[in-house]
């Protein structure tokens, strides 16, 4: 009895074992074969997406651009139309089948680091386009195709397609790049490579729309080319600005200027430190003290999501903010303003070149930069030009101007703002703070076209300078 | 235990391991990650560590030009080669080894190749080439029973996935980097160089491209200095690399084994430069002639619009240039030319570019 158990046991297990084993293996063998071919097709998806989306690529200047209506319009980055368009008010741009089409610039997002432009049709043509994807909806981790011509490389017109996926969403950063200052405040960060070249290219989503358009790299040792920290201008922000750039030759980005936050712990929300008298903060309605939670009744986890989501959007744009007030909720309405976009005073922010031609030639200017990173109240001086008014009269690296003609500067724009007012020739009182005492000069205003630039400050072999 | 409870064991046993294998096979994702990890260890047992021993061990010398937006300040003067084995491939059984033309040059003592068992092997240079930027090695006493990659003709298209395999440091493990084909047909016409996305740096160069099924495609070549953030031992990748096809290869093997050292061909040049903002779209306007070339020969002029070529009609300069780098120097080229109000023909000889150009 016993050992006929123990023969059944073991013929059972030999069984299952043999069983197991040979299941494994055809399973194991079919799996193999079932794998590649689900690649097999994911590859063929792949190719026939970049072949249905290329044709609405456009090689623009030294930078690209995508094609985003049948009837021609299509989208770039500023700093590479500015330079395409500074010789000429029509210039050619190359499809992705050679074809070369006269193009002609129709509004400026300087800022946003976006401009539109539109290409000449035959009568009837209709352009190849892509339609503007929803980039809110777009999930961290989602992969993504990024078209571009790196480094010029491309010796027929097609781009060079690159893979990634987006790594974060919604970054909000203020930055410079080739002497322009750019908000790249809903920007869509990528570790699909971009080089110099792949700027105004469009960042496409594995269904073919496009979630965003390349515009910056973060680069170690100053050296431009890719370190998988990749950002692109947002299609929901450029959504909003199309619309305005069909009517107008610039747009600017609102802002609320004349408050500053503070972050206390165990709070959620956008703590308001200190609000200016006469800004625009306080024409709102805002007091130090509020704790901002909510605006157009979606939540504002932190300042930089209050920030982006103003930002974002258009001078002059509608919200509604709610703000905690002594344990009571307030509901505060009003309209962004402009954000101040004083060209070559701050960081060498440069407008188009059409309009800085006639503003420039006799625009009255004080002759320093200042340091759009210091917090106030008044405005740093981060360099003075030689020769101009201020260094005349005296006026110092790491001066605090704080009071012009008298009245108090809270920042930099507030000094701008009023050199704005005043014309070449004129005399203003600037007073500034160094080491701690009050001085206070005369400078004789300038024009624009007497000084030189200064030089921009020196880069640092920091291995994070962006 | 009874013979009831051992055979509700095993088969509980059974079980769990049915589950854990059923959780562990999932979706695409999986299936792509399995794909990858398989065609790679295939392929890799082909990509070999390759060690050059220099007579003199002077480091390579390679001025970065300095691209314009660039700030020179900060620019590294120069760039040396850096210390460490690199990568190739063995494309043979009987032990010959592909790598890029800038893992060997230098005053060569000697070569050891390596496989990824740890068996090391003597190698001799044969042929190269500096401008294809490809070299042959031959293992030394070879018994036709190395596993090799075959060179062949795929193409698998833009956008298809790629892997470059290297094996550096570690000789028993490879190393693997994904990416997409970006562009074919880079760099000269003679060339047609692979432009893919897959990071490469100094430790793979030299290795094997290879498709989602492990064939390969290419040989990775040497990052260009202006592809590369810093040329300067810490190579960044900047996610723009380069390979010569496996198709390109195969023609030139028989050369590289008779040990010759190849040279590009000279250039087929025609002598004119194109208007490149003519956006009319119904030829290739002409801006200028260079002088002492065919074209100034045949008679072309600044202005003229070229409408056909070779009998095909040019509506833009990627056409014509289409045509033209399929051209050697001494084959012809005709041309149907509109010169104001009359339309010319003309034949000409395409002779190499002139010094300089």
């Amino acid at each position: 009895m016993m050992t006929r158990t123990r023969h059944v046991c073991l013929a059972a297990m030999v069984f299952l074992a043999v069983a197991f084993a040979a299941l494994n293996f055809s399973r194991a063998a079919g799996a193999d074969e079932a794998d590649l071919r689900k690649v097999l097709g994911a590859q063929k998806e792949m190719q026939d997406l970049i072949a249905r989306t290329m044709p609405a690529f456009l090689k623009v200047g030294g930078g690209c651009g995508v094609i985003i209506s049948e009837d021609g319009y299509f989208i770039t980055n500023y700093h590479v139309a500015v330079e395409a368009f500074r010789q000429t008010e029509t210039i050619a741009v190359i499809g992705s089948d050679g074809a070369h089409y006269a193009a002609k610039k129709i509004g400026w997002d300087p800022l946003g680091d976006l401009t539109l432009c539109k290409i000449e049709l035959k009568e009837g043509e209709k352009a190849p386009c892509l339609e503007l994807g929803d980039s809110d909806a777009a999930t961290i981790g989602q992969m993504v195709l990024v078209y571009g011509n790196p480094f010029s490389l491309s010796n027929d017109s097609k781009p060079s397609i690159a893979f990634g996926i987006i790594s974060a969403k919604r970054r909000y950063m203020a930055t410079t790049n080739l002497g322009n200052s750019f908000l790249y405040v809903d920007a869509l960060q990528t570790d699909a490579p971009l080089n110099p070249g792949n700027s105004g290219g469009p960042m496409i989503s594995l269904d073919g729309k496009v979630l965003g358009i390349n515009g910056l790299i973060f680069m170690r040792y100053g050296f431009k080319a890719s370190t998988g920290l990749g950002f692109a201008v947002s299609a929901n922000q450029i959504k909003k600005f199309i619309p305005l750039l069909k009517t107008n030759e610039v747009v600017y980005h609102g802002a609320i200027s004349g408050w500053y936050f503070d972050y206390p712990v165990g709070q959620i929300g956008a703590h308001v430190q200190r609000v200016d008298d006469g800004g625009g903060a306080a024409a709102w309605g805002f007091k130090a003290g509020d704790l901002i939670t909510k605006i157009n009744d979606e939540p504002v986890p932190t300042v930089g999501h209050l920030l982006r989501v103003i930002t974002s959007n258009p001078e002059q744009t509608e919200f509604k903010i709610t703000a905690l007030r002594d344990g009571k909720e307030v509901v505060l309405t009003g309209k962004t303003e402009r954000i101040p976009w004083a060209p070559g005073q701050m960081s060498g922010l440069e407008l188009p070149p059409q309009q800085q031609q006639k503003q420039d030639a006799d625009r009255a200017v004080l002759g320093v930069v200042f340091d759009d990173q210091f917090a106030g109240p008044g405005a740093k001086v981060k360099a003075v030009t030689p020769d101009s008014g201020a260094a005349k009269a005296g006026i110092a690296t790491g001066d605090i101007i704080t009071k012009v003609d008298g009245g108090p500067m809270a920042n930099f724009a507030a000094v701008i703002g009023h050199i704005k007012s005043k014309k070449a020739g004129d005399t203003v009182k600037i007073t500034v703070t160094r080491d701690g005492a009050e001085k206070t000069f005369d400078v004789v205003l300038m024009k624009y076209s007497e000084i030189q630039k200064p030089a921009p400050p020196p880069l640092l072999p920091d291995p994070y300078t962006p | 235990m009874t013979a009831k409870k051992t055979i509700i064991f095993v088969m509980a046993a059974f079980l769990a391991m049915w589950a854990a294998e059923a959780r562990a096979l999932g979706p695409e994702a999986a299936a792509l990650q399995k794909v990858v990890m398989e065609s790679g260890d295939k392929a890799a047992k082909a990509v070999v560590q390759i060690r050059v021993f220099r007579k003199t061990d002077e480091p390579l010398y390679v001025e970065i030009p300095t691209p314009p937006m660039q700030q020179p300040a900060l620019a590294p003067g120069y760039s040396t080669r850096p210390y460490g084995p690199c990568s190739g491939v063995c494309v043979d059984k009987e032990g010959y080894v592909l790598t890029s033309y800038f893992n060997i040059s230098g005053d060569i003592d000697h070569i050891t190749v390596t496989f990824g068992d740890g068996k090391r092997h003597g190698a001799k240079l044969l042929g190269y080439s500096q401008d294809y930027d490809i070299a042959l090695l031959k293992i030394e006493g070879a018994k036709g029973d190395l596993p090799f990659l075959p060179l062949g003709d795929k193409n698998p298209g833009l956008g298809a996935f790629v892997m470059v395999i290297g094996r550096t440091e570690n000789v028993f493990q490879h190393t693997l980097n994904f990416g997409l084909m970006s562009a074919i047909g880079r760099h000269r016409p003679e060339i047609q160089a692979w432009q893919f996305d897959a990071l490469v740096n100094y430790g793979n160069t030299g290795g094997a491209l290879i498709d989602i099924e492990g064939n390969l495609l290419g040989i990775v070549a040497y990052c260009y200095p202006d592809t590369q953030a810093t040329p300067n031992g810490l190579g960044q990748s900047s996610g723009v690399g380069f390979a010569n096809t496996s198709q390109k290869l195969l023609a030139m093997l028989n050369d590289l084994k008779a040990g010759k050292v190849l040279t590009l061909p000279a250039r087929a040049f025609v002598g004119i430069a194109m208007d490149d903002t003519y956006t009319k779209q119904d030829g290739v306007l002409i801006r200028e002639i260079i002088k002492g070339t065919a074209a100034e020969e045949a008679g072309i002029t600044a202005g003229d619009l070229i409408m056909e070529a070779d009998g095909q009609a040019v509506t833009n300069p990627s056409q014509l240039i289409a045509i033209l780098k399929t051209k050697k120097v001494g084959d012809k080229l005709a041309l149907k030319i509109k010169r104001g109000d009359k339309v010319v023909d003309l034949e000409i000889t395409l002779r190499p570019a002139p010094e300089g150009m």
